[in-house]
């Protein structure tokens, strides 16, 4: 009991640390807030399902993001008379709850304009945002590093037309 | 606004974000308790049933063609049996080692996306295929119990065994013709999502 108590203390404290990750790519693959809430759940979920399993070989970031993208994919293509999750919950409680009240309208626009890309490019374009290098984007995803650059490019040159138009 | 504008947003909104994000935390204690629900637990156990029915009804019907080796009339129906229980066996086979073995969220996307999509896509397959093989060898099932269990020779019947065996190949033709004049729907979404992950490699 003490050492399950223990590794949720340490999950929590990990979420803590990293919970900017769940909110973007929750944000980004949600089409409406209820999506988001239930998608940030979901992830939340499945990475607490995965921690005890987790390799320290891989940054944090790495290991969530994998999980977050890959749990925001298969939720994005399920269908919209799907199940909710934590069925036992009331709609408006989230385990990740943000003030929308506060965010920012240019990452609004942002995010509006990442939400127009198939959902692996979304992928490859949050992971970049993020900072990551080309061969951790080639690992996450699964793709070759000189894809994952070309694609970056691709993706930049397509960003910035929609800006224009 | 141009890419590296948008970079500029996307990196400044992490100190907003910092400051207005919460993890509900009461909350988190209280769903980590109950157990994480799996999407792929029903898929699992259907086909661990499927294994555990599909196991011993092989074996019976390996007994029972040796057995009937030398009469035709009955180790043929039950060979035919045997092979869809064989398919049966595999294919269960093969979707939980996708299940326990392919499919990880912390694998790459790729990997995983394209694992799900192939389970999903074979699930679709066999629900369509057991439309057909069940009419199909109804006969071949009704023949093989009907003498093992009851010892009765359906042969004996022939005119209603022939009116049964007619009548199943019909129905399977129609079901046939049905799937393939009305081709479900979530099938073709998990082929172009297949095609659109392997575009992607």
């Amino acid at each position: 009991m003490e050492k399950s108590s223990s590794l949720e203390e340490q999950f929590i404290d990990l979420l803590e640390k990293n919970k900017k990750i769940i909110y973007k790519v929750s944000n980004l693959y949600g089409e409406h807030t209820d999506d988001r809430k239930d998608l940030s759940q979901e992830i939340i979920l499945q990475l607490w399902k995965a921690f005890p399993n987790y390799d320290s070989r891989y940054a944090v970031s790495t290991w969530m993001h994998r999980i977050a993208l890959n749990v925001s994919i298969s939720f994005m293509r399920k269908e919209k008379t799907r199940k909710k999750t934590v069925d036992s919950y009331q709609s408006d409680q989230s385990l990740l709850n943000w003030d929308t009240q506060k965010e920012d309208e240019r990452l609004t626009q942002v995010y509006q304009i990442i939400n127009q890309l198939k959902p692996f490019d979304k992928a490859i374009i949050i992971l970049y945002l993020e900072g990551h290098k080309n061969n951790e984007i080639s690992t996450i995803v699964g793709i070759s590093e000189t894809n994952v650059a070309t694609k970056i490019n691709r993706l930049k040159k397509k960003i910035s037309s929609n800006f224009k138009s | 606004m141009d890419f590296q504008e948008l970079n500029n947003i996307w990196n400044r909104a992490d100190e907003s974000l910092e400051t207005n994000l919460k993890i509900n935390k009461a909350m988190f204690k209280e769903v980590s308790i109950q157990k994480v629900k799996s999407k792929l637990y029903e898929l699992k156990l259907s086909s661990w049933i499927e294994i555990a029915f599909n196991i011993p009804f092989a074996l019976f019907l390996i007994g029972y063609v040796i057995d009937q080796f030398t009469i035709i009339k009955y180790s043929v129906p039950a060979f035919l049996l045997l092979l869809i229980s064989l398919f049966g066996l595999t294919f269960s086979g093969y979707k939980l080692y996708l299940c326990y073995r392919r499919i990880h969220a912390s694998q790459s996307l790729i990997e995983t996306q394209k694992s799900i999509e192939k389970l999903k896509y074979y699930e679709l397959m066999e629900k369509n295929l057991l439309y057909v093989i069940i009419p199909l060898f109804s006969t071949a099932f009704l023949i093989v119990m009907a003498q093992s269990i009851l010892n009765i020779d359906l042969y004996q019947y022939s005119n209603w065994l022939a009116l049964q065996a007619a009548s199943s190949v019909i129905v399977a033709l129609i079901i046939v013709f049905i799937l393939k004049k009305f081709p479900n729907k979530k099938i073709q979404e998990s082929l172009s999502f297949l095609k659109e992950i392997n575009a992607i490699e």
